[in-house]
């Protein structure tokens, strides 16, 4: 029998994002709000990151790249009119009219990175593990270079700035909630045991029936959408977006997150995102008062060293605690419905 | 019971940084009658020695005037961003809101001060860039200021003196796409070379090294004795590394704060780059006013080394600032002191007058300089 557990805690998250969110945009200062909004950010990249990397096994570096996407797609559609030919003075004539609201830009950002997903998936996804990784490294580098050259569009190195500043908590909120949520109801879905059935044997997940490719590429277009997503939220929330900011750095942090949190626990990828991003925050004090700087990522590093020495599977492993499932403790291809 | 262990311990590590952290910030926080200036800039990653060099310079300029004219004692408060635009804005925040700062100065490039324009006109606080100088900065941004010339001014230098001093009709420019102060200078030094008549070759400096020396190669068959060279040393050393291979030895010309970075960093490959000029701020040859003397005194002292330009451009920044907030009857006062700061007025100095206008753009003499076996030397001082 399926335990009702998740259904109320996931009410009991959207009652407490709702009061959350709220309570804090109306008491917290601005420096407050944009570390909430950053952690918001990480969790829905952390848990996006999840499906592609935890549920279906495909080691992908190019999570930024989708993120990219959908922070320039987002920032382009929603650009204010008048600063356009200031800012964009060569931009294509097609897309000097075209402006949306903040909402279904990020739709269509999302959508965008998820097209571009597909369509990067037909060649990449024949590849496994190392070389899967090389190859989204390959197209990180590619979406930045393009990114780059492409001046009339996105201004080069320089990037798109002074964009609205639409992101506010009950936005990240929002997309938070979405996020896990479609990514929780993927993961104890036929789907989700087909991803990780792939990611545990493929060729025997291929002889019971499963699609391989079509597996796998769902997973990266799940990914890529909520990257693409959480692209036009941060490019919103911070005002710009740039080349420079959608790095391999960004890749291992994200990384780090779903490895520390458990590949294939959202649970994990949740919880390492608030700690990993508050932890960075809380050493700046000390950063600024002994002066030694990078400290952060110093320790994040031995965190993970630590975290791979002692329990490679992460957190939480694969599965849910138990306080979140009800009865389900470890999901695998096998159990559950 | 491991993994409870585990995490147990991993939660009562991160419980006790936290704690110890913030906890320091909240003393910090309450102590005495201060000025508070906020500092952003990289600090550590691998601009690091970028940031800790301008550190010195303001660490310095603070030696020199440690209170206000009131009395009150300033307080300088850092915050590392890597030059990444996401941690600027982060530290921004805490700054102006955590911190109360009265004012910052911003030390990184042209993209992150950018990437903060619209939450400074927000916060309503003044910022000083004092390394970034690209002419957006200024532009719409009627809260951030910048010390140096921009890169308009600085790449049309470089152009009309390779026209009309060295007399050259061709010029090959190296492009390093990926960073937007090496693709403005490098337009805008085409831009004004084509409109006197001379041609330029483009070749990218972001194709590897194969690449390029096969670019350098094609460079050296039509015959081009000057390339402009808008970009980071490190890019510099690879094109002298290269051209020390072949028997090409065209005139490279740069732009400011390279030769800072080649003695800072590449000390033993400046026989490389012999003859190199470039523009820049400052010069060595140059006999300093009395407050260059004074702060070239103090920084030896203190840090036992001449210090180099991004020293200088700390030190500057940090003493136009401090004299912004003086003129201030309430030195909290965000407005106030950006206001002062736009309406500096011959402020004397490392080597002569800085202006601010009205519009954040400053006002303040170009130098040539070439690398004279290892050691910088002027060439020509443009005003």
């Amino acid at each position: 029998m399926e335990s009702n557990r998740p259904r109320y805690c996931l009410g009991l998250l959207i009652m407490f994002m709702v009061v959350f969110s709220l309570g804090i945009e109306r008491t917290a200062n601005d420096y407050i709000l944009a570390i909430v909004s950053f952690t918001g950010i990480n969790i829905i990249l952390a848990v996006s990151l999840n499906v592609t990397n935890g549920f279906a096994g495909l080691f992908s570096l190019g999570h930024p790249a989708f993120m990219a996407i959908g922070g320039y797609t987002t920032a382009l559609l929603t650009f204010s009119m008048e600063k356009k030919p200031l800012f964009l003075p060569d931009l294509p004539q097609w897309l000097i009219p075209v402006h949306l609201p903040f909402f279904p830009a990020l739709l269509v950002g999302g959508c965008f990175a998820a097209l571009v997903a597909q369509i990067v998936g037909i060649s990449v996804l024949r590849l496994k593990g190392h070389y899967l990784a090389v190859a989204t490294m390959g197209f990180l580098i590619i979406v930045q270079v393009l990114l780059n050259n492409a001046n009339s569009i996105t201004r080069g190195p320089l990037g798109l700035n002074g964009l609205e500043e639409f992101t506010n908590v009950s936005w990240v909120a929002g997309w938070v909630v979405v996020t896990i949520y479609t990514c929780w109801k993927i993961k104890f879905s036929s789907l989700g045991r087909s991803m990780l059935a792939v990611k545990e044997d493929s060729m025997a997940a291929n002889s019971l029936g499963v699609d391989l490719f079509y597996t796998r590429n769902f997973a990266l277009t799940v990914g890529a959408f909520f990257a693409g997503v959480a692209g036009g939220l941060w490019g919103h929330l911070i005002t710009a977006v740039t080349p420079g900011s959608f790095s391999l750095i960004m890749s291992f942090n994200i990384i780090v997150m779903v490895v520390v949190g458990g590949t294939g626990s959202i649970t994990g990828s949740v919880t390492a995102a608030i700690i990993f991003t508050l932890a960075i925050e809380c050493f700046r004090p000390l950063e600024e008062n002994f002066g030694i700087y990078g400290v952060g990522e110093i320790v994040i590093s031995l965190v993970l060293i630590l975290i791979l020495i002692f329990k490679p599977s992460g957190m939480f492993g694969t599965g849910e605690p138990k306080f979140v499932t009800g009865k389900y403790k470890q999901l695998s291809p096998t159990n559950g419905k | 019971m491991k993994t409870y262990s585990l995490l147990f311990i991993i939660f009562i590590a991160s419980v006790s940084v936290l704690a110890t952290g913030c906890e320091k910030a909240k003393r910090e926080a309450v102590t005495g009658d201060s000025v508070k200036i906020g500092v952003i800039g990289p600090m550590s990653g691998s601009d690091e020695e970028w940031g800790q060099s301008c550190l010195e310079g303001i660490k310095t300029a603070l030696k020199l005037q440690p209170t206000l004219d009131n009395g009150s004692l300033i307080k300088i408060i850092v915050e590392d961003d890597q030059n990444q635009s996401i941690l600027a804005q982060k530290a921004l925040l805490k700054l102006v809101e955590d911190d109360d700062v009265s004012s910052i100065i911003i030390m990184s490039s042209s993209e992150v001060v950018l990437a903060l324009a619209e939450l400074a006109k927000r916060l309503k606080t003044p910022i000083f860039a004092v390394t970034s100088t690209h002419p957006d900065i200024t532009e719409n941004n009627s809260y951030i200021s910048q010390l140096l010339f921009d890169d308009h001014f600085q790449a049309s230098v470089a152009s009309l003196y390779v026209r009309d001093e060295l007399l050259a009709e061709r010029v090959g420019v190296v492009i390093d796409k990926t960073n937007t102060h090496s693709e403005y200078l490098a337009r805008q030094f085409i831009s004004k070379f084509a409109s006197t008549g001379g041609t330029c070759i483009e070749i990218s400096a972001n194709n590897g090294d194969e690449e390029l020396l096969a670019s350098l190669e094609f460079l050296q068959v039509q015959k081009i004795n000057f390339l402009y060279v808008p970009l980071e040393a490190e890019h510099v050393v690879t094109i002298a590394q290269l051209l020390h291979q072949t028997d090409y030895h065209p005139v490279m010309i740069g732009s400011d704060g390279l030769q800072a970075m080649m003695l800072l960093q590449y000390q033993e490959e400046l026989y490389l780059v012999n003859g190199m000029l470039a523009t820049d701020p400052y010069s060595s040859t140059i006999s300093p006013t009395d407050y260059g003397e004074r702060m070239q005194r103090l920084f030896q002292k203190s840090f036992s080394t001449p210090g180099t330009v991004l020293a200088a451009q700390g030190a500057e920044g940090t003493s136009i600032m401090l004299s912004a907030i003086n003129r201030c009857p309430e030195q909290s006062d965000r407005s106030c002191i950006n206001q002062m700061l736009r309406s500096t007025r011959d402020f004397v100095g490392f080597l002569g007058k800085i202006s601010i206008d009205e519009n954040g753009k400053a006002e303040r003499p170009i130098f040539i300089n070439t690398v004279d076996n290892s050691k910088l030397r002027s060439v020509v001082k443009v005003y």
